[in-house]
């Protein structure tokens, strides 16, 4: 059976072993111990056993990666047998698809991986919203019970969150080693890993909703994370190893960009997509561990009675000396030092996407290139200095209100630049309106929105009365609309035929751009509209006194037209182009590196080296060249590869 | 052609690279648990006073110094161990790699035995010589920070072992041992965040005393 | 009492000794090259080992400069004990600092990162 030595069939099959060993080993300590099996008395299910789920979802997470076959090499260094390193199938003589299901070490493949298994998350993600959104599209509806509905919207943040860094994952995993000349990745081993560690972890996340799901919202602020059912724990652990992908997968694009780049590629000749990925990747290396700590104190708090974020005090089997002590606003500091800077995770790599277009479709240089390239680290290091304005109204310290809302505006001007260069980049421009150009310039309207309401929330006045408004989830939809998911799509369009060699269908992608962007206006302005109008955040229903009924049905509705507009887009580049046209080397005349090489691209993307020896942007200057390849060396076999 | 065929530079250049941008993540843990020390305990320690040790009265204070001590040593094992293979050296290398592995399974067990003090009270199984995971941000925090620490001392126990057991099968040399310089700089890392841990637990802040309960 | 020996020590052994001996057995039983010999030819020898900025240095200068080290973080750890009834944090911290600058130039030597070994 071929299909029982796909990597993924024997992943989920060591993740089940792997399991029950954690739970059976938990069990078998405590009936050792002279305990009862079950942890806590009174309640029936998976709450009972709390800790023996927790040590069983690591195990899984350790049982799948073994099973999937992703340590199998660090293994067998480990006791000294050398694995050399070969392209292609891993069981040779499989067919080509099969190797989309196991583990695979070219870039390629593993981005392709990420950017499908973003777009299925995308897909489980877009249909809680859709359930939920059916309740709130009229006041007083409940026919989804209170503690459904938070659980499916604690769901849909942190399972959309997923997604978006499994989009970020295909961007930067895909893209990167093409555009700097490369042929892989500095250590493929590890991105595999990266990549595959995503699944045990998106499973998670899903199987969370389960075993009680979680009552917290994507941000699982203690105490009432302390409390909540016990779905919180695989939501938890969830996010830890999807955030150990983001680490891990960081560490790939720094070295990789910093060491492998084609002869002549200056730091200040990279692609400006580089930059971004590189800028994203500094955030992802550093800032996600402390959502991982963060988390972590609160398991930890709940299964071992550390009350890191407790003041009262839990009294457990023995009396304590000291006691309480804990304070749930720390948890909120180590939370948003990340998660306020994983928002430009989100954003960087879509806005250096519509940079990378925008010129190719205006055909002129990029304006201030330079600037465009700084600014993405400007905002990746000032993203780091604006967290507690998630805080105004915690009960934090007083005083750090004032120089975190002035460091909070000071963002503004990094992403101004990027905002001006765009406009700069598109004056007296002669612009083709192909369909990635449209979800450009549709990602940079969307993403107006977004930033003209960020302003207003980072003043601490203004936020008083905005915070948990509906106001500050049109704020993030939009950003985060604008920032990723449009540029995502750009991007999906716009390699498509480098990646299939064949030409999607135009029309389909113009009407998946018309369908979703007026939607995607309504739906935002919607939500500003009803959360200054006073509809509250992460509420199952709201009262017809607040006269909202209409806005909020807009809402809905255009929420749907967005649903069954990415529907167009899976059935216009998953089944309808299968059969497609040839679309050539260089559809769009790039002057990008990658494209000037076949499609779809070989095995071994660069046969011959690449030398850069202009400007990337130099669009319609007559006689500037970027790349220039250099006579065909022999394919070399490539060596065991350090990872 | 860069991206492949690349020398043994080339690789140990990227992998040190790497391990690198791995310590600086890794400093964004440890340093999380600093800040919520600080944050927690300010300018504050849990107080530790003498309690028999056998028939011995001794301070808590200690232990801790103890085991900072055993680690600093397994640093200086490990660096011998590593400038030994440096210089084709095996003999001494091997010596010093299992040494550096017996130093850290004894800073483990002294804090493991010693430290957190693993008892038997009245029928129920308790941690805590001085003070139990449960008794506050004080035991939250301390037990927070060796464990966390411990894991890695653990994990790099595992990893001398196995570099021990691929130098006595002739494994490295001096041209090509990034498997040893590795496990060098990650042990050293693990003795790096002990240096902030230690003082950070046991030195700095007023001790303060158990409240009556 | 017997049952915590189980639990904590025996159990642990148990598991730790199965997956040592696990890693072992992978070494019969996974395909792979040979441990020396042909495998380990596929490695292009370099003009200059990774480290040969020290490896000119004599061996027993190395040693030496390791105990040195060792000498040193010792004194500041002692200082570092006697010194914490002042209760000076700040003090504390310049000495933790001074012990991880020295661990990080002479143990992990970090000027490796930047230094480029092209050999060829
Ligand atoms: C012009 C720049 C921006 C400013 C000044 C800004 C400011 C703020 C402020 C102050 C809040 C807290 C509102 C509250 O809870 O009371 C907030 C929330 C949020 N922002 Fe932004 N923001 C900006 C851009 C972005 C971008 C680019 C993203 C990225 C995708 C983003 C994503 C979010 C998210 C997800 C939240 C909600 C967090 C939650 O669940 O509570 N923001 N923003
Ligand atoms: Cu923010």
């Amino acid at each position: 059976m071929r299909i029982l030595r796909l990597g993924l069939v024997q992943g989920l099959f060591g993740g089940l072993v792997g399991w029950v060993m954690g739970f059976s080993l938990v069990v078998a300590m405590r009936l050792l111990l002279g305990l009862p099996a079950a942890w806590k008395t009174g309640v029936s299910g998976p709450a009972a056993y709390e800790p023996a789920m927790v040590v069983a979802a690591i195990f899984f997470a350790i049982g799948f990666m073994v099973g999937v076959g992703s340590m199998t090499d660090w293994l067998k260094w480990a006791v000294g047998i050398k694995t050399p390193f070969h392209h292609g199938a891993r069981i040779p003589g499989s067919p080509e698809w099969t190797r989309y299901f196991s583990v695979d070490y070219s870039h390629k493949v593993i981005g392709v991986q990420y950017g499908v298994t973003g777009i299925l998350v995308l897909g489980v993600g877009g249909t809680l919203a859709m359930l939920f959104r059916l309740q709130l599209a009229q006041p007083e509806m409940k026919f989804i019970a209170a503690d459904v509905f938070n659980t499916m919207i604690s769901a849909h943040g942190m399972i959309m969150i997923g997604s978006i860094l499994l989009g970020v994952g295909a961007m930067s995993n895909y893209l990167v080693p093409l555009m700097i000349g490369a042929n892989d990745m500095a250590f493929p081993r590890l991105n595999a890993f990266a990549y595959w560690i995503n699944v045990p972890g998106a499973l998670l996340l899903m199987i969370a909703m389960f075993i009680g799901g979680w009552n917290t919202g994507w941000t699982g602020y203690p105490p009432l994370s302390a409390q909540a059912p016990v779905g919180v724990q695989y939501f938890f652990l969830g996010v830890f190893f999807i955030g150990l992908s983001s680490i891990l997968g960081s560490v790939n694009i720094i070295v990789t960009t910093l060491t492998m780049r084609s002869p002549g590629m200056s730091l200040f000749r990279m692609p400006i997509f580089v930059w971004a990925a590189f800028a994203t990747a500094i955030i992802q290396l550093t800032a996600t561990q402390l959502i991982g700590l963060s988390f972590l104190m609160v398991l930890t708090q709940r299964i071992l009675g550390m009350g890191f974020f407790d003041p009262g005090g839990v009294v457990w089997y023995e009396v304590d000396k000291w006691v309480g002590g804990g304070n749930p606003i720390l948890f909120q500091h180590l939370f948003w030092f990340y998660s306020h800077p994983a928002v430009y995770v989100f954003i960087l790599p879509g806005l250096g996407i519509i940079s990378e277009l925008l010129p190719v479709f205006a055909r002129k240089p990029l304006f201030g290139y330079k600037w465009v390239a700084m600014s993405s680290m400007a905002i990746a290091l000032v993203g780091f200095l604006v967290w507690a304005h998630h805080m105004f109204v915690s009960g934090m310290s007083n005083f750090l209100r004032a120089p975190f809302m002035m460091s909070t505006l000071l963002v503004a001007v990094p992403t101004g630049v990027k905002f001006f260069s765009w406009l700069g980049t598109l004056w007296g421009g002669r612009i083709e309106y192909k369909t990635p150009m449209l979800f450009s310039l549709g990602a940079i309207s969307v993403f107006l929105i977004g930033g003209l309401t960020g302003p207003p929330l980072g003043t601490v006045t203004t936020d008083m009365n905005l915070h948990d408004t509906y106001y500050v989830v049109g704020h993030f939809h939009a950003t985060m609309f604008g920032g990723f998911v449009f540029p995502f799509f750009a991007a999906l369009y716009y390699w498509y035929p480098k990646a299939t060699g064949r030409m999607y269908n135009e029309a389909l992608g113009k009407l998946h751009f018309w369908l979703m962007t007026p939607a995607f206006w309504v739906m935002s302005l919607g939500q500003i509209f009803v959360g200054m109008h006073g509809m509250r955040r992460r509420i199952a229903t709201y009262e017809v006194g607040l006269d909202i009924g209409t806005a909020q049905m807009m809402v809905t509705i255009a929420g749907f037209v967005i649903f069954l507009s990415v529907l167009v887009m899976v059935l216009n580049l998953f089944v309808l182009s299968w059969r497609a046209r040839h679309a050539g080397a260089n559809p769009w005349r790039s002057r990008g590196l990658e494209w000037q090489i076949p499609s779809p691209m070989p095995e071994m993307s660069y046969a011959s080296l690449p030398v850069v020896v202009g400007e990337p942007y130099d669009y319609g200057k007559p006689g500037s060249t970027y790349v220039q390849f250099a006579a065909p060396t022999l394919a070399h076999a490539p060596l065991a590869g350090g990872d | 052609m860069s991206a492949i065929a690349d020398s043994y530079q080339d690789l140990t250049r990227r992998n040190r690279m790497g391990m690198w941008l791995f310590f600086l993540s890794e400093a964004f843990l440890f340093g999380g648990l600093l800040v919520a020390r600080f944050f927690l305990w300010g300018n504050t320690r849990p107080s530790m006073e003498p309690t028999m040790i056998g028939p011995l009265a001794v301070s808590y204070q200690i232990i801790p110094l103890l085991i900072t001590v055993v680690l600093l040593l397994s640093s200086f094992s490990m660096n011998r161990a590593e400038t030994a293979i440096a210089h084709d050296d095996r003999p001494t290398f091997l010596r010093f790699t299992l040494l550096t592995a017996l130093l850290g399974t004894l800073f483990l067990l002294g804090v493991l035995v010693f430290e957190w003090g693993w008892r038997m009270e009245e029928g129920n199984f308790v941690l805590g010589r001085h003070i139990s995971p449960t008794d506050g941000v004080y035991g939250a925090v301390i037990y927070g920070m060796t464990g966390m620490h411990a894991l890695h001392v653990l994990s790099g126990v595992i990893m001398l072992l196995l570099l021990w057991n691929l130098g006595r099968k002739g494994h490295f040399s001096a041209r090509e041992h990034w498997g040893v310089e590795a496990t060098a700089i990650y042990w050293h890392y693990v003795d790096l965040v002990w240096v902030f841990f230690y003082p950070a637990i046991y030195l700095i802040g007023v001790g303060v005393h158990a409240a009556a309960h | 009492m017997e049952n915590i020996a189980l639990a904590t020590i025996i159990l642990p052994m148990l598991l730790g000794s199965m997956i040592l001996a696990g890693l072992w057995a992978l070494t019969w039983l996974m395909p792979g090259e040979p441990k020396s010999g042909k495998g380990a030819e596929l490695v292009a020898a370099p003009a200059y080992g990774p480290d040969y900025v020290r490896l000119s240095t004599k061996r027993h200068t190395a040693y030496r400069t390791g105990l040195m080290v060792l000498l040193g973080l010792a004194v500041l750890t002692i200082v570092e004990f006697i010194l914490a009834p002042l209760n000076s944090a700040a003090l504390m911290f310049v000495i933790m600092i001074l012990k991880a600058a020295v661990i990080m130039s002479y143990f992990m030597h970090m000027a490796t990162v930047w230094r480029n070994e092209e050999a060829h």
